[in-house]
């Protein structure tokens, strides 16, 4: 039974593999493309703009593909032998709810750290992601929200005068 | 050039590095990337100073938690769990680490020695080098890393791809064309590295230790005065590694030289040839000093090694010198065979910091292992959320660019994906770096030889290069087959 989950994990893995080889396989077409629209040579005989992006594009589209059929192929064998195996029992999925918050909550910090302000930027950000990751600890939780943020505004802004956003806080 | 200033930020650099490396989840390159933006308002070689300073006491700070808890902080520190855990297990972990802190001073002391004796005969050997010749190193420089990391190296090379195109955002100098830069004058100048490589290393190694689920993992609990035992070690171990350490440190060196290499391939060498050499290899993974001491001493070695490329070339041999590279390029320092002769007090000011570097790191070492020791128990839940802020923080104060925060949230991502699918965010970031010298080398070799690549066997050095080229590309595939043909000659006698 275990070897059968082991099975499906693994072919869920070479799944998302393929995904991400596709997705890299898009975004190269797009960078090609856009590489075969600038200038191979310029006008005057010189190598033009496009010379090194298109070398570059060509050996993505090849990498990219090569390793798509190349997981396409391992994820069609595995997939005769999840087949075999009668358990039907699903692999247990790792911590994907809490990274994909940890990026949500990274795209809120982006977006808030001009309007607000570095200092409650980061407090908007530590308090939830903490919660996600270190759950029922509420004081510890609350001191790190505070005083990080504070630490660092006075380490970059007071100390090396980094030039941190001062958002709402600036007045 | 050495003031009190000076060496205050490179006792500050040590200690900082040491942290980094202690901090489960962060290695040298990370903690280089994320410490780099505060080192920006600072004078160059004191930064400069810093930064290296960080490199190295990284480098130490992943030993303690390799021995303590099993758990390397990067790559280059992977040798040392094999039988630094062991002697942890066994109340050992003190005389281990006061040993390893002792290999690490003694091949960085070798090193810089090593450094200041190669670097001006380096420096020689590359201003003889032409186009064809740098576009070679910078190829020999990224199939190294594509040919040691093992497993899929086409997706090793879909990574250093993924770096150079990454490198061609921007206006082209040659042309005056923009290139990708979609009509932001945000990306005119290009994609700055340091939000890619805070992004890769640091977000990026935080999202894949939560998604494996480290932050769950309970706290490490160990007692810091039951694992390190006695701290001094007893005579028969000093004297049953006093080789080892220098074995290990001239190995070391010489790997780091490689352009590439780097240190896990010199630790993971220098294991093989302690337990080659031991008169009892049964000991190995079981808590021998000699298994320990010798990847410690070449990590070390290899770090100083790997600075001769850096600056007699300008070709990073790891991801932690690509990032340093970066720090010379910001401030406006372009290593080189030039920058022994045009910015002397700069080149050997950073080889006299890292000789002195390396005598702080010892006494921090011995002096604070416990402390050090307790960093490491600072759970992850904790540390993940608090190094996101630090990294976008970071990377927003280099030039104070919401959009270069975005980027390095999106390498971020893209960090944990290559990660996953055993792709080589190192392999990328060098590529990042090196992608303007390689197109422009190739340009020119071009415009020398009239478009015709017969230049590359025309020129000595070119033909030695090709040559090594050639045999990174074969070397892989030869071995892949003779394994193979192992593996099948080997199958029938196992069965029944």
């Amino acid at each position: 039974m275990r070897e059968g989950i082991e099975e499906r994990e693994a072919e869920r893995e070479i799944r998302w593999e393929a995904v991400f080889l596709g997705v890299l396989l898009a975004a190269g077409a797009v960078y090609t493309g856009m590489a075969f629209g600038m200038e191979w040579r310029t006008p005057d005989g010189r190598i033009g703009a496009g010379f090194f992006p298109r070398l570059v594009g060509v050996g993505i589209l090849g990498c990219s593909a090569v390793g798509l059929a190349r997981a396409a192929v391992r994820l069609l064998r595995r997939r005769s032998r999840a087949r075999a195996d009668p358990s039907g029992q699903t692999p247990p999925r790792p911590y994907l709810a809490a990274m994909v918050a940890l990026v949500g909550l990274q795209v809120v910090l982006v977006a808030t750290l001009l309007p607000l302000g570095a200092v409650l930027a980061s407090m908007l950000f530590l308090v939830p992601a903490l919660a996600v990751l270190n759950p029922g600890r509420h004081v510890t939780n609350l001191t790190l929200s505070v005083a990080l943020p504070v630490g660092m505004y006075l380490l970059l802004q007071v100390g090396l005068n980094a030039g941190l956003p001062a958002g709402v806080l600036g007045g | 050039m050495l003031s009190p200033a000076t060496l205050g930020l490179l006792a500050v650099g040590v200690v900082l590095g040491m942290v980094v490396g202690v901090m489960p989840g962060l290695g040298p390159s990370a903690g280089i990337a994320i410490l780099l933006p505060l080192t920006l308002d600072m004078d160059a070689t004191g930064a400069v100073v810093m930064l290296a300073a960080i490199y190295y006491g990284a480098m130490y700070g992943g030993t303690i938690t390799s021995v303590l808890v099993n758990t390397p902080g990067e790559s280059a520190a992977v040798a040392s769990t094999f039988d630094g855990y062991p002697l942890a297990k066994a109340g050992r972990a003190g005389p281990a680490l006061v040993l390893a802190a002792v290999a690490s001073f003694v091949a960085g002391i070798l090193g810089v020695v090593l450094v200041a004796v190669t670097a001006p005969v380096a420096a020689g050997l590359a201003a003889s080098f032409g186009p064809p010749e740098l576009l070679l190193v910078v190829i020999a420089g990224l199939l190294t890393i594509i040919a040691v990391m093992g497993g899929n190296r086409m997706l090793g090379a879909l990574s250093a791809l993924i770096g150079f195109a990454i490198a061609t955002v921007g206006v082209d100098l040659d042309t005056g064309a923009q290139r990708y830069t979609f009509g932001s004058p945000e990306l005119i100048d290009g994609i700055d590295f340091i939000p890619v490589a805070i992004g890769l290393f640091g977000v990026g190694e935080i999202l894949w230790s939560v998604w494996r689920g480290e932050h769950r993992g309970p706290r490490a609990s160990f007692s810091v005065r039951a694992v390190l035992g006695d701290l001094w070690p007893s005579v028969a171990e000093w004297l049953e590694v006093k080789w080892t350490m220098l074995r290990g440190s001239v190995l070391g060196f010489v790997v780091g030289l490689v352009p590439g290499a780097g240190a896990t391939v010199a630790s993971l060498a220098a294991y093989s040839v302690e337990k080659s050499v031991s008169k009892d290899p049964r000991r190995f993974g079981k808590g021998a000093m000699p298994g320990l001491v010798g990847p410690e001493a070449a990590n070390n070695g290899a770090s100083a090694g790997a600075m001769v490329p850096l600056l007699t070339l300008g070709v990073p041999g790891s991801a932690s010198t690509a990032v340093l590279l970066a720090g010379f390029l910001a401030w406006g320092l372009q290593p080189g065979p030039r920058l022994l002769e045009e910015h002397p007090e700069f080149a050997w000011g950073l080889i006299a910091s890292m000789f002195l570097g390396n005598m702080m790191l010892l006494v921090v070492n011995v002096a604070a292992i416990p402390i050090f020791a307790s960093i490491a128990k600072v759970p992850l839940r904790l540390l993940a959320p608090a190094i996101v802020v630090v990294c976008a923080l970071g990377a927003f104060t280099v030039h104070g660019s919401i959009i270069e925060v975005g980027i390095m949230l999106a390498c971020g991502v893209l960090g944990f994906y290559l990660k996953r699918f055993g792709m080589s965010p190192a392999a990328l970031v060098i590529a990042l770096v090196l992608g303007p010298l390689a197109e422009k080398s190739l340009r020119q070799t071009l415009i020398i030889s009239h478009g015709s690549f017969d230049i590359f066997l025309q020129r000595g050095a070119s033909q030695v290069l090709l040559c090594f080229v050639a045999v990174l590309l074969v070397l892989p595939v030869v071995i892949g087959r003779i394994r193979a043909w192992q593996a099948r000659r080997a199958e029938p006698a196992h069965r029944p």
